[in-house]
C-alpha cells in the first residue's frame, strides 16, 4: 500500500485528533496558503477538491514501449453476418446441441468465428463445445486464448501425457478414473488391463463393475484371466459384466461351456419343432456361470433359458438348426417357453446384431396376446431390441410405426430411441403428422412430446418445411410454448445451413 | 432507389432482446407479408401473424409502429420489416392511407413540439414577478441545503474516515436532506459515496477527493453571483436544477453537423429506463451527450438513435462553460449507416481536451472522445492499457475488454469512451466501419 499523502492522512485520522497539517507542496499547498483564515476542515476539503481537479486535468500519461504483440493474419474467411447473429443468439441461450452443429458446419464450410464472439466461445463452460469450436477459432482465436490463463486449455494441444494419465488412475475420483481407463483402453488395451489388474483387489464392488465394463473396447482373449476374476466375483453386478464380455470371446472357457449346455437344452426336430429339456443336474461350474437361483418373480426355467441364450451368438442357431430366424421364432412360439426364449435371443443381439432376428422378435411380440405377454413387458423388450439396431434401421422402424404399419414399440418410445439426425423421410412424415393433429390423443402426445428432440434431429432437407408456421388447434394449445421453441430452433438451424454450404 | 438506411446487423441491434431478434429474422421473408412497399420517406407492410398486423417505418429516423399488442419495442414484426428494408427487398410504391395518416400525425406532433419550443423562445413568462420569486425561494432552499452539506462534510473530516462504514443509513439520510433541499444532483453524488468505505486500499483518498469536489460546489454556490453565466448554468445543473427543453432551445448553443451515433447505454431501474447516447459531429468533431428517459413498462424513448448510423441535424447544447449535453432540435435529413472515418483524438489530445474543459468547467467528472488508432494490451500485472502510436498509454476501465482485445488482435483500432483523468472506460469500437458496443461485461 502506498504511503498516505498528507491530506488523506489527516482526513483518515480526523482533524480533532491531529490538528496539524504537515508540509504540503503543489496545488494543495497553494490552496492551503491562500485560505489561511478558513477553518482547518474546510481548508482540507477545498485543498483536496482543487488537487483532485488539477490531477484529473494534468494527468501525465504513462509511456509503454511497443511490444509488437500482434495476432498472426487469418487465412480462413470470417463467417457471414447472418451466421454471426445466429451464433450470438445461440451463445446467449446456451443451446449446446445447435452450437455444436454450428461449429461443425463452420468447420466444414472453412469459415471462422467473427472476433467479437471469440471471448464468449472461449469462455464456454461445456468442454466438449470448446473442443468443437477449436477448428473455427482462427489464428485470432488461438492468439487470444494464449492471453487468458482461464482459456489456455483451448490453446494447449490435447496430447495426454501417459504419466499424467497413470497418476489420474491412481489418484483421481471414480469418474475421472473410469474416463482415463476407457481412454487408455482405446489406445493401449494391455496397459489399461494392467492398471485394473493391479488395483482389482482394492476396488469397491460398484467400481469393479464399471471399470470392468471398460474392457468392452479392444476386447481380446488376453482379457480372459481378468474376466475370470470378475465371473467369480462376490457382487452380482460384476459377474454380469464379466459373463457378457466372456460371451463375446467365443474361444473362452465360459463361452464354450455355455454353448455345450445350450445345445443340450435346445433341440430341433425337422421340419420345425423346438424342444426344451433341462438336464436333471447341471455340471459343477454351471452355478458360477449364471445358472443359479432366479430372482423373485421369475420362474427357474425362464431364468435359466435367458441366462443361457444371452451368452450364445444368434448365428449359432441358424447354422446349427439350418433354420431362419423367422422359423426359429415361430417354433419357439409353439413351446411353453415362448417369452423366455425370445427374451434370451433378444439379449443375445448384444453379441452380434441381426435385423432379421430383430424383425422376427418384434413381429412375434406384436402378435402376442396380453395374457401371454403384458403390454409393459412387450414395450421393454421391444425397446431393448430397438436399441441394438443400427440408426438407419431404428429410424425405418420408427417411420413404419409413425405410418401405423407397426405398433411396437409405441410411437413415443420409438421416436425417443431414434438417434439424431433423423433421415429425411422420417422427418417429413413426422412434420406431416403434426399438421394433421386436431385433439389430444396418445398419438398427439407422442408427436408433440418429440418437439424438443426433433428441433435438433431434423435433417437440413426438412428445415424449410419445419419453419412454416404451425398453429396448433385450440385443444392442443398447452403445447404452444414448446412449439414456439421448436420453431425458433429450426429457423436458426435453417439459417446456418443456408449460409454455410461447404 | 436510395441506398438502404441501415444494414441487417444494425436492424438486429435494434431488437429489445434476442428472442425478438430471432422472431424478427424469421419474419424477414416476403412469404410472411402482404402489401409490402416503400417510398423515400417510409416503408410498410401487413404481417400475417395470428391476425393481420399493419407495420410501418419512418425511414427518416427509423421510428416504427405496429398494430400488434406486443409490449416489446420494436416488436418482431417491425424488426422483420426493418430487415427487409436492409436487404433492399421492398418494391417502390404509394403508401396506403394508414401509412399516410401515421406519417402526417408524426409531422403534426413534431410541428406542435416546434411550436411549443418557439413559444418558449419568444413569449415572456406569464408572470415574471411570481417566477422570479419562485426562483429566489428555490435558491434559498438550495443554499440552506448546501450549508448543511458543508457542515456535515466538515464533521466527517473532523471525526476521521477510520471509523466510517459502507452502506449505513448515514449516507441516505444526508442524501434525503439534499433531495428535500431541491438539490437532487448532489443527493445522488452523496448516495454514491456510500459504496466507498472499504472498497479498496485507496478508498480514503478517493473519499477525500469526492468530498473535496463537493466542497468546491458548495463554495462556488455561495459565490454564484461572481460566476460567469455559463459556469453558473453548469453549477445549477450539477446541483440538479434542470432546465426545461424550451429554455435550453432558447439559450443553448446551436450546432449543425452530421451526427454519428457512437455509443449508447441503457440503464434500467425499477420505474425509469435511462438512455445515454453519444453523438459525434463528423465535421466539427464535437461530442454531444443525449439523455432520454422512459417511465413505465413498454414506454419508449422519444428519439430513436441507432448506433453505427449518422444523420444531419441541428443540436442545441445545454448552456455551459464546456457544453456537453445536447438535444436534437431539428433533423435535416435521413438516417444513414456511417462507414467513413470520424474525427478522433490521440491520447495526448484526450488529456489536453479534458484539461481545457476542466479549466473552463471544474465540476466536470469526465469527458467522452473517440481515440484514433489505439491498441489494447494487458501487461504482466494483468492491468489493461490503451496505447497509441506515440507510446502514450491510459489505463482501461471495466468493460468488455477481452472483446476489445479480440477485435484488435494487436492492431490499432478506434475506441470511443469516457475519460475521468485516471481511467478510460471504453463504450464502443469501430472495426472496418462496423460499430461494436463494449458495454458492461468482464
Amino acid at each position: 500500500m502506498n504511503e498516505l499523502d498528507a491530506l488523506t492522512r489527516l482526513a483518515t485520522l480526523g482533524t480533532s485528533r491531529s490538528p496539524e497539517l504537515g508540509a504540503t507542496a503543489g496545488v494543495e499547498g497553494q490552496v492551503l496558503r491562500a485560505l489561511e483564515d478558513v477553518p482547518l476542515e474546510k481548508r482540507l476539503l477545498l485543498a483536496a477538491g482543487a488537487r483532485s481537479v488539477a490531477r484529473a486535468a494534468g494527468r501525465k500519461l504513462a509511456r509503454l514501449e511497443t511490444r509488437g504483440d500482434v495476432a498472426p493474419t487469418d487465412t480462413l474467411p470470417v463467417c457471414p453476418p447472418r451466421v454471426s447473429a445466429v451464433l450470438t443468439e445461440l451463445l446467449v441461450s446456451n443451446d449446446v446441441e445447435v452450437l455444436r452443429e454450428a461449429f461443425e458446419l463452420l468447420a466444414r464450410a472453412r469459415r471462422r468465428l467473427p472476433p467479437e464472439l471469440l471471448p464468449r466461445v472461449l469462455g464456454l463452460a461445456e468442454r466438449s463445445l470448446r473442443v468443437a469450436a477449436e477448428p473455427v477459432l482462427g489464428e485470432r482465436g488461438q492468439w487470444l486464448a494464449q492471453r487468458n490463463p482461464e482459456w489456455s486449455s483451448v490453446a494447449e494441444a490435447p496430447a495426454a501425457d501417459p504419466a499424467d494419465a497413470e497418476r489420474v488412475w491412481t489418484e483421481g475420483t471414480p469418474e475421472e478414473r473410469r474416463a482415463v481407463l476407457s481412454q487408455a483402453r482405446s489406445t493401449d488395451p494391455a496397459r489399461a488391463r494392467g492398471w485394473l489388474q493391479t488395483t482389482w483387489a482394492q476396488e469397491k464392488a460398484e467400481h469393479r463393475a464399471r471399470f470392468l465394463a471398460c474392457l468392452d473396447v479392444g476386447l481380446s482373449p488376453e482379457d480372459e484371466p481378468l474376466l475370470e476374476l470378475g465371473r467369480k466375483d462376490r457382487a452380482a453386478a460384476v459377474r454380469e459384466v464379466a459373463r457378457y464380455l466372456l460371451a463375446r470371446l467365443p474361444e473362452s472357457a465360459f463361452a464354450r461351456r455355455m454353448l455345450e449346455r445350450a445345445r443340450a437344452v435346445l433341440t430341433w426336430e425337422k421340419p420345425a419343432t423346438l424342444r426344451v429339456r433341462f438336464p436333471d443336474k447341471w455340471d459343477a461350474e454351471a452355478e458360477r456361470d449364471g445358472l443359479d437361483k432366479p430372482p423373485a418373480g421369475i420362474g427357474q426355467s425362464e431364468h435359466w433359458l435367458i441366462r443361457l441364450l444371452e451368452a450364445i451368438p444368434l448365428s449359432t442357431w441358424e447354422t446349427g438348426f439350418e433354420a431362419t430366424p423367422g422359423q426359429l421364432v415361430e417354433a419357439a412360439a409353439r413351446t411353453d417357453h415362448a417369452i423366455a426364449l425370445t427374451e434370451g435371443w433378444a439379449q443375445a443381439l448384444r453379441l452380434g446384431v441381426s435385423s432379421s432376428w430383430a424383425m422376427a422378435l418384434l413381429g412375434f411380440w406384436t402378435r402376442c396376446e396380453s395374457k401371454v405377454l403384458d403390454a409393459e413387458r412387450a414395450q421393454t423388450l421391444a425397446i431393448s431390441v430397438m436399441e441394438q439396431l443400427p440408426p438407419a434401421e431404428r429410424a425405418a422402424r420408427t417411420l413404419r410405426i409413425l405410418r401405423r404399419a407397426e405398433s411396437l414399440p409405441s410411437l413415443d418410445r420409438a421416436l425417443a430411441v431414434t438417434p439424431a439426425p433423423w433421415p429425411a423421410d422420417l422427418g417429413h412424415a413426422w412434420l406431416e403428422s403434426l399438421r394433421e393433429l386436431y385433439d389430444p390423443s396418445t398419438r398427439a402426445t407422442a408427436l408433440l412430446g418429440a418437439l424438443r428432440k426433433a428441433s435438433t434431429a431434423l435433417p437440413p432437407q426438412c428445415l424449410p418445411n419445419a419453419v412454416d408456421p404451425l398453429v396448433l388447434p385450440s385443444p392442443l394449445q398447452r403445447w404452444n410454448a414448446e412449439m414456439h421453441r421448436f420453431q425458433q430452433t429450426v429457423s436458426l438451424r435453417r439459417i446456418l445451413y443456408e449460409e454455410l454450404k461447404p | 432507389m436510395s441506398a438502404p438506411p441501415l444494414t441487417s446487423e444494425q436492424a438486429l441491434a435494434l431488437a429489445p432482446d434476442s428472442s425478438a431478434a430471432a422472431a424478427g429474422q424469421k419474419l424477414a421473408t416476403e412469404r410472411s407479408w402482404q402489401g409490402l412497399g416503400r417510398d423515400a420517406r417510409a416503408a410498410w407492410g401487413e404481417c400475417k401473424g395470428s391476425a393481420l398486423y399493419q407495420v410501418r417505418i419512418d425511414l427518416s429516423d427509423l421510428a416504427t409502429k405496429c398494430t400488434c399488442p406486443s409490449r416489446k419495442f420494436p416488436c418482431k414484426h417491425a424488426l422483420g420489416l426493418l430487415l427487409l428494408v436492409a436487404a433492399e427487398r421492398l418494391p417502390s410504391g404509394q403508401p396506403p392511407a394508414w401509412v399516410e395518416e401515421w406519417l402526417s400525425k408524426r409531422s403534426t406532433t413534431a410541428e406542435r413540439k416546434a411550436k411549443r419550443e418557439a413559444a418558449g423562445e419568444g413569449a415572456a413568462p406569464a408572470d415574471p414577478e411570481a417566477r422570479a420569486k419562485r426562483t429566489a425561494e428555490r435558491h434559498t432552499r438550495v443554499q440552506r441545503g448546501l450549508e448543511a452539506l458543508s457542515l456535515w462534510m466538515e464533521d466527517l473530516v473532523r471525526g476521521g474516515f477510520a471509523g466510517l462504514e459502507a452502506e449505513t443509513a448515514m449516507w441516505n439520510t444526508q442524501a434525503a436532506r439534499l433531495v428535500d433541499a431541491q438539490a437532487p444532483g448532489l443527493a445522488s453524488q452523496v448516495r454514491q459515496l456510500a459504496a466507498l468505505p472499504g472498497s479498496g486500499p485507496d478508498w480514503p483518498r478517493k473519499m477525500l477527493e469526492r468530498l473535496g469536489r463537493l466542497a468546491l460546489v458548495t463554495e462556488a454556490w455561495r459565490k454564484m453571483d461572481q460566476l460567469a453565466p455559463p459556469l453558473a448554468a453548469d453549477l445549477r445543473s450539477v446541483v440538479g436544477i434542470s432546465l426545461r427543453e424550451e429554455e435550453v432551445v432558447a439559450q443553448g448553443e446551436r450546432l449543425e453537423d452530421t451526427w454519428a451515433v457512437v455509443a449508447q447505454e441503457v440503464e434500467d431501474t425499477e420505474r425509469v429506463r435511462a438512455q445515454r447516447t453519444y453523438l459525434l459531429g463528423a465535421t466539427s468533431g464535437r461530442t454531444a451527450l443525449v439523455l432520454q428517459f422512459a417511465a413505465g413498462p413498454g414506454a419508449r424513448f422519444a428519439e430513436s438513435f441507432l448506433p453505427g448510423t449518422a444523420f444531419p441535424a441541428e443540436l442545441v447544447f445545454w448552456p455551459s462553460a464546456a457544453p456537453q449535453r445536447a438535444l436534437v432540435h431539428e433533423r435535416k435529413g435521413d438516417v444513414r449507416p456511417w462507414l467513413e472515418a470520424l474525427p478522433s483524438l490521440t491520447l495526448d489530445g484526450l488529456a489536453q481536451r479534458f484539461a481545457d474543459e476542466l479549466s473552463r468547467q471544474p465540476f466536470r467528472e469526465r469527458t467522452a472522445a473517440l481515440l484514433g488508432a489505439v491498441v489494447p494490451l494487458v501487461d504482466g500485472r494483468r492491468r489493461w492499457w490503451l496505447r497509441d502510436a506515440t507510446g502514450a498509454a491510459v489505463l482501461l476501465g471495466p468493460s468488455d475488454r477481452w472483446r476489445l482485445l479480440a477485435l484488435s488482435g494487436g492492431q490499432p483500432l478506434d475506441v470511443f469512451g469516457e475519460w475521468d483523468g485516471e481511467e478510460f472506460r471504453p463504450l464502443s469500437t469501430r472495426v472496418d466501419g462496423r460499430f461494436l458496443p463494449l458495454g458492461g461485461l468482464s
